[in-house]
């Protein structure tokens, strides 16, 4: 079951891509799911729903690699 | 019928990995792909051609040395007719550059023979270019001197920053890539020396306006030095716009142009709200988007709390490259 924050993650995704198949687990960027387009994108939007500025030092792939490492990233961020 | 033309691509991102489609989309009996090397050579947010590659089982290596003696073995194998070097961010020296027996053609985000060298896309901006442009070239013994294959100039957006800019760049590099592709597999490209008089070459410890803002300058000037350096939500490879509060250093994202008019000294800070609203040379801004000394991006209620900034105090120009 996804986290509040992974849904609207996976919606801001599902969005961007007009994919529905997207779960907490899906790979993103290894799955070239996003490119690095995307990923602006993506990040941008984070900020605007969740508030958060994410540092330049965790815009790497590890962060980035699922809605669930995206969802941890942003908790972080918040916290 | 001529043997198909063998295609090598040094490079990295979203730019090199659609060109690598393109050239795997040709028709088997004008080009085949041999080899692929990732640029490493510095961090990149980017998977884009390493997880292509992966999906469709195409060989490549790493490269954190395209000049090295294991590079240039691998390129040595079946030697491509063709190496393409697309966001590929080293200086291809004398042994790789006549390996390929018809050349290695660049990619460069600028209007050659102007905005040679590092950052075009901040340069452009901030010398307040209405059009910019890219280009396909030979590379030769300069960087960025060979002759250009094919070049697209096109308008600039009055609110671009920087990173928007790097974008278009990438979008028109590949529409010009799979505009360029049928001549250079035909061998009917036309080529164009470049005007070296017109040359202009950026280093990269040149920084715009020094990377620091300036009030005494226009609020143009200043909107546009704020928008050269503006990579976000990536890291800046410029670094941010710098300015002094009390002595106390910090960087500036974005601003808003407010009014024109000059009624107080450049620098003054006239009211504070939602953002600090200060005088520049001709006009009025408004800055909201900061960072701190360490570069931290700031809320700009943080900001108020940490620089206790009040109407009156007046915002001096930073240092270069304080963190």
């Amino acid at each position: 079951m996804p986290t509040e924050t992974e849904s609207r993650i996976i919606a801001i995704i599902q969005e961007m891509k007009n994919s529905q198949d997207i779960d907490p687990n899906t790979v993103l960027i290894d799955s070239g799911l996003l490119d690095s387009f995307d990923v602006i994108t993506l990040l941008m939007k984070l900020e605007e729903v969740f508030g958060v500025l994410i540092p330049g030092e965790e815009i790497v792939p590890d962060n980035l690699g699922s809605v669930h490492d995206i969802a941890r990233l942003v908790e972080k961020q918040k916290a | 019928m001529s043997a198909p033309k063998k295609i090598g691509i040094i490079g990295n991102g979203k730019i090199a990995k659609e060109c690598t489609v393109r050239v795997r989309a040709c028709a088997p009996e004008s080009c085949v792909l041999t080899h692929v090397v990732i640029d490493a050579s510095r961090g990149n947010i980017s998977t884009d051609l390493q997880s292509y590659c992966a999906i469709e089982a195409v060989d490549y290596i790493f490269s954190s040395e395209i000049n090295g003696a294991e590079t240039l073995a691998y390129l040595g194998e079946n030697t491509p007719d063709i190496l393409l070097s697309i966001n590929n961010h080293q200086i291809i020296r004398d042994a790789l550059l006549a390996l390929p027996p018809e050349g290695i053609i660049n990619f460069h985000n600028g209007p050659l023979p102007r905005y040679g060298g590092l950052n075009a896309c901040s340069w452009a901006i901030y010398n307040g270019e209405t059009q910019h442009g890219i280009t396909w070239h030979y590379v030769a013994s300069g960087v960025d001197s060979g002759d250009i294959v094919t070049q697209k100039i096109f308008d600039v957006p009055q609110d671009a920053t920087a990173l928007r800019l790097v974008m278009m760049c990438i979008q028109e590099g590949i529409v010009l890539f799979e505009d360029m592709l049928p001549d250079l597999l035909a061998g009917t490209q036309n080529i164009t020396p470049q005007d070296q008089s017109q040359r202009l070459y950026f280093f990269s410890h040149d920084l715009p306006g020094g990377g620091m803002l300036d009030f005494t300058h226009s609020a143009a000037q200043v909107d546009r030095l704020v928008r050269a350096m503006n990579y976000n939500p990536l890291p800046s490879p410029v670094g941010h716009p710098s300015a002094r509060l009390e002595g106390k250093m910090f960087y500036v994202d974005s601003l808003r142009m407010i009014s024109a008019g000059r009624t107080h000294e450049p620098g003054e800070i006239l009211r504070i709200d939602e953002a600090l609203y200060v005088q520049a040379g001709d006009g009025v801004v408004a800055l909201a988007d900061l960072r701190d000394a360490t570069g931290a991006r700031l809320s700009f209620k943080d900001f108020v709390a940490a620089y206790q900034p009040a109407p009156g105090m007046n915002i001096e120009k930073g240092n270069l490259h304080a963190y």
